[in-house]
């Protein structure tokens, strides 16, 4: 799948929130829901252990050509055979992941302000995400939402693909797409549902 | 792969060696003979630890010591660095072996089983510990003693390093035990004069 032509729900995992399902498990919902884009994220989880989920994700026969991103370990991504690597601002340079993943691989980085958002997006990123949006509970954060406001500015200046991330929820969903986010994040809207798998595809029949 | 060239594993501890930057201490280090060096600072991001990777990396390069990555060949990979170091649950030597296939891989094990599979893996040489007592290392539990020692030595056939609570005094009881070297992180991070202590290490590991 190419991301540039992606227009939908990106589920980022977590079994921090809830632990009835797996991150595999909540990988192969949304895929099958229709999403086609899924980061793993685990914090805590020993890389042993990590690269085996990661795999096991790449190993579902519902993954298919969609896409798999690794939260901020380029060689987690790596080895575990996912299409991609997300930076936080933390994490290492967008250059240097793009020596280790090469140029196929699909890199986002994370962006907090229009100024930020420049710089991903001139540092070469495949996507940038812009967040938080709303308020959250998945991430501690020591800065205000950004609103929708900054999201327009954010989308009148760049052209790739924009994400948006922080507090997505079916009901605020669909003003989002109107401000101009090509894909969105989610989190918790899916992975604390009652039915992860329905959840996902609610949300992904909001760009059908 | 040829055995290591060297004998003395130094494992960085920033923090042990504060305030002094922890490039310095390893310039030091390295100026009185120490020939590898992994940086095992696991609290840092990735931007952090790979702008230190980079000091240190330049460091190590001027004594053409070599330089191991804690657990991140994506960080070893981008500095340049000899190997990664693989925690015995970090990342698998497997698949360092398999994706950076350039890489000399040392491994961290804490039981006769472990090291066979690490072995198995593909690593090339093992750290096995804590073998004394040690407060770093205390996460790991009660000291393993050279008799643990002795038998991961004797049921591998690649390199075996002693690490937790090895002074120069110690060492020839892990070289008895059939230790191809030692490693440490406060013996030499912590000491007041490093070069009369890697100086006393030399003695006992080289004669």
């Amino acid at each position: 799948m190419n991301i540039q032509d992606y227009q939908g729900i990106y589920l980022i995992t977590d079994t921090q929130m809830q632990d009835r399902y797996s991150h595999v498990a909540l990988a192969d919902a949304a895929y099958r829901a229709g999403v086609k884009m899924v980061q793993y994220r685990a914090k805590d989880i020993p890389d042993r252990k990590a690269l085996k989920q990661i795999r096991a994700i790449t190993e579902l026969e519902s993954k298919k050509e969609h896409l798999l991103i690794v939260n901020d370990r380029s060689d987690l991504a790596k080895a575990g055979g996912a299409d991609g690597v997300h930076l936080g601002q933390d994490d290492l340079p967008l250059s240097a992941t793009r020596k280790v993943l090469g140029n196929e691989a699909v890199i986002g980085g994370t962006a907090s302000n229009l100024k930020e958002a420049r710089q991903v997006s001139d540092a070469g990123a495949d996507y940038v995400a812009l967040g938080h949006i709303f308020e959250t509970s998945t991430k501690q954060k020591d800065y205000e939402p950004r609103g929708l406001v900054t999201l327009r500015q954010v989308r009148a200046d760049i052209s790739g693909p924009l994400v948006a991330i922080g507090g997505i929820t079916l009901k605020n969903a669909p003003e989002v797409i109107n401000a101009g986010a090509d894909i969105l994040a989610v989190s918790s809207a899916i992975c604390t549902a009652d039915d992860p798998q329905f959840a996902a595809r609610t949300l992904a029949a909001l760009f059908e | 792969m040829n055995k290591p060239d060297f004998r003395y594993y130094l494992i960085t501890s920033r923090k042990a060696c504060a305030p002094r930057p922890l490039p310095e201490v390893v310039g030091e280090a390295c100026a009185a003979g120490i020939k590898a060096v992994q940086l095992r600072e696991k609290d840092l991001s990735g931007n952090a630890l790979s702008q230190l990777a980079h000091q240190v990396r330049e460091v190590t390069a001027q004594y053409d010591a070599r330089f191991f990555i804690n657990g991140r060949p994506d960080v070893a990979e981008v500095v340049e660095a000899d190997g990664v170091h693989c925690p015995e649950e970090g990342f698998p030597s497997s698949a360092v072996r398999q994706y950076w296939p350039q890489f000399s891989i040392g491994a961290s094990v804490h039981s006769l089983e472990a090291a066979k599979q690490a072995e198995q893996e593909g690593a090339d040489f093992l750290l096995f510990g804590p073998v004394f007592f040690t407060p770093s290392k205390e996460e790991y539990g009660k000291p393993q003693g050279t008799d643990r020692l002795k038998k991961v030595c004797d049921g591998t056939s690649i390199p075996v390093y002693a690490v937790g609570g090895v002074t120069p005094a110690k060492v020839p009881e892990c070289m008895d035990s059939g230790a191809y070297g030692v490693a440490g992180i406060s013996a030499l991070m912590e000491a007041d004069n490093i070069g009369r202590k890697v100086e006393a290490f030399r003695k006992q590991l080289y004669g």
